[in-house]
């Protein structure tokens, strides 16, 4: 093996690490409904996107209409399939506007939180 | 509460590391160059290694407890009555990969206890050091699972990462904690030749220690600050550099034992007092370098900061040249790269900016004077970063015409801004893609949010898989949308279709064809991208848009009849690899 061929395995290899989703802290990646966004229809559900898998345990999300009082079922869970998806399902939701509340706790053991608010549309 | 955890978490790894080293120190170092010529000492060293390895081990336990207290209490967010009484603290271990990490690590400790008092009550036998060396080694490995590395995604990813970790904190170990079994070594050796033949074994165990940090600490990084820019722009990555800096002077510590003392041994006495001040200092370094750890692992990365540029200029890896560089140069923008920022962007834009940059943002705005030839924006907007951008227009440009905006406009309302200029350029640049995927395109299209008839909303980036938007036109595009939503092919390829309707055209033909629906400030952003036919009349356009939200392949007009696109759109859809170079300011999304 040359001494090109090694250096370009180098470079290769460390362009693939570096191209690698680095994690640690669970920050939101997106949701649904979108952040800041409209629905023409009552959602069933929210479903929050992490950037890393999360303990069930200690992860929560809840939604409150613009009055403060709780519109999800209080059955926030993570997702069986991808531990990275928070989600809770919802009461039918009269338009206005509702904020999304979520404090999470990633595996590495970090505690992240946010808001964030969406929009029902007549 | 910090406080406290980064102070357990760095008596846990210099407890543990200690451990380690004592016993790799004992087994390889001493166990060669000192049992042969100083059979009398032997008693002695064995006592003293005890001794240590006890009082470390004491210490991880009661700072790993601690460690495990102010967890749970983060975790839970509870006091710590909570965490004991309400047995928070049992959830934890039952239910987080961190108590279970806690529980294995728990075990090791028993086992390592055990272990060191067969070795010390017993005739000591190759066997049982290996066993301890093995035990103590699978106790401070196992850190690796307890920290950033552990929360990796993907199967090879955490496997390389965990895997490098590991190995950092066993070379680091053996090293480190090697260091006070020497000096008491040093202290007392029977004859020089003892002591020579003592540092030319270290040296082969140090060489090889520092070889492996360097290696897993190369791999460590790039995941965990990612870029030169966050090495130096982070708390986290300057808290690093401390650190690597007492790492170099360790180095620099350890080369000159190596290469001038040792060779001088044989002649006198004051290179072996020099060798045990040296080592003294390394124990110093270490601890220093452990106290760092401690707090690194409660930081949030470098990759996932915010990056303050601490210097004037930087390398501009592309241009490969030495350039300007102002503290945001690295920022990305807190604003998302959405419709609604893009739209609000453009409001500014029309009323701030468009008088010197222009209308379509080419430069040649009415206001402008002939000599100050304002930037054309809608050409250079993608080739910088948006960091400068955002720099520009928030503090100005010196000897231009172009004034400091900041801070009658708004932290957000300038990245709003920005994020237009990205559009508007990405809009410029899509104008020369054809059919054929595109693989340097810069265009990036922006995200917003749709929904599908009977399905939950979707958004554009967010599924991470391609699109294939529609800007139509009314009634010209009808029979084209229709073909778009009963085309099987598009749907085993797993390609969305979205459709957008172009300024002037009703929005439920789009509706009614291909079940999606998306809001005014989409049609109206979305104009941008489309293309002209003839005149300046909007023609109806397809755009590709990859996975990561850049627009790969473009189409202009209705496909001429008996012509079969949707082949070409599902074969180009098959067909995308990643582009050459990311767009500035694109970054895994968050």
């Amino acid at each position: 093996m040359s001494i090109r061929r090694i250096a370009f395995a180098c470079i290769a290899a460390v362009a693939w690490l570096a191209s690698a989703t680095a994690a640690a802290h669970a920050f939101l990646d997106h949701a649904v409904p979108a952040v800041g966004s409209s629905v023409h229809r009552s959602p069933q559900d929210v479903r929050l996107w992490f950037t890393e898998k999360l303990e069930p345990t200690f992860s929560r999300v809840r939604v409150v209409d613009a009055q403060g009082k709780r519109v999800d079922r209080d059955d926030s869970h993570v997702d069986a399939t991808d531990a990275s998806v928070l989600t809770a399902s919802l009461q039918r939701l009269a338009p206005g506007t509702y904020r999304v509340q979520w404090r999470v706790v990633s595996v590495d053991t970090h505690v992240t939180e946010g808001d964030y608010t969406f929009e029902i549309k007549d | 509460m910090n406080a406290l955890l980064v102070a357990a978490r760095a008596i846990h790894f210099g407890a543990t590391m200690l451990v380690f080293g004592e016993i790799v120190f004992v087994a390889s170092v001493a166990g060669v160059a000192w049992r042969r010529t100083a059979a009398a000492s032997n008693a002695g060293l064995d006592r003293h290694s005890f001794v240590v390895c006890a009082a470390a081990l004491a210490a991880g336990a009661l700072s790993g407890v601690a460690w495990l207290l102010v967890e749970a209490m983060q975790m839970a967010g509870a006091t710590i009555g909570d965490v004991i009484g309400n047995a928070t603290v049992v959830v934890v271990l039952r239910e987080t990969e961190f108590g279970h990490v806690f529980l294995l690590r728990a075990l090791l400790w028993l086992a390592l206890g055990v272990s060191l008092v067969a070795m010390r009550t017993r005739a000591p036998s190759r066997m049982r050091v290996c066993i301890a060396v093995a035990v103590a080694a699978a106790y401070l490995a196992t850190l690796a699972g307890a920290g950033h590395a552990a929360a990796a995604n993907g199967g090879t990813v955490r496997i390389v990462h965990i895997g490098a970790d590991a190995l950092h904190l066993l070379a680091a170990g053996a090293w480190l904690g090697a260091l006070p079994p020497l000096v008491w070594c040093l202290m007392h050796a029977p004859s020089r030749s003892a002591v020579l033949r003592l540092a030319q074994r270290f040296s082969v165990l140090g060489i090889a220690c520092v070889l492996v940090l360097i290696a897993s600490g190369i791999v460590n990084s790039l995941f965990l600050v990612g870029s030169f820019a966050a090495l130096f722009g982070t708390a986290y990555g300057q808290l690093l550099d401390v650190k690597l800096a007492l790492f170099a002077a360790m180095l620099a510590i350890a080369a000159t034992n190596r290469f001038r003392l040792t060779p001088r041994l044989a002649s006198g006495d004051t290179s072996r007092r020099s060798l045990r001040r040296n080592a003294m200092l390394e124990i110093a370094g270490g601890v220093g370098i452990v106290g760092i750890v401690g707090a690194l692992g409660t930081m949030v990365p470098g990759a996932h900061s915010t990056i303050r540029w601490p210097f004037a200029l930087t390398f501009d890896v592309e241009q490969r040249e030495i350039v300007a560089a102002f503290p945001t140069t690295y920022a990305t923008s807190p604003v998302p790269y959405d419709v609604k920022a893009v739209a609000r962007g453009a409001a500014r834009y029309a009323s701030e900016c468009s008088r010197c940059h222009g209308v379509d943002a080419r430069g040649n705005g009415r206001a402008a004077e002939p000599a100050t030839k304002p930037a054309d924006l809608a050409l250079h907007g993608l080739h910088h970063p948006e960091g400068n951008l955002y720099w520009w227009i928030a503090h100005g440009i010196a000897g231009t015409a172009m004034p400091a905006f900041s801070p009658q406009i708004g932290d957000t309302g300038i990245w709003e801004t920005v994020q237009y200029i990205v559009a508007r350029a990405s809009a410029e640049a899509a104008r020369s893609i054809g059919p054929r995927v595109d693989d340097t395109s810069m265009a990036r299209a922006p995200d917003f949010s749709y929904e599908t008839q009977g399905q939950r909303q979707r958004t554009l980036a967010g599924e991470r898989k391609p699109a294939l938007i529609v800007l139509y036109a009314s009634p010209r595009s009808g029979a084209r949308l229709s073909q778009l939503a009963s085309d099987h092919r598009l749907m085993h390829a797993d390609l969305r279709v979205i459709a957008i309707p172009l300024p002037g055209s009703p929005s439920d033909d789009g509706d009614r064809a291909t079940q999606t629906r998306v809001g005014a400030d989409v049609a109206s952003v979305y104009a941008m991208f489309a293309g002209t036919s003839g005149g300046a009349a909007l023609a109806h356009t397809e755009l590709l848009v990859d996975a990561n939200g850049i627009v790969r392949a473009r189409w202009i007009g209705l496909p001429a009849s008996g012509a079969d696109r949707d082949n070409e759109i599902v074969a180009a859809s098959q067909h995308m690899p990643p582009p050459s170079r990311m767009p500035a300011g694109m970054h895994h999304g968050h």
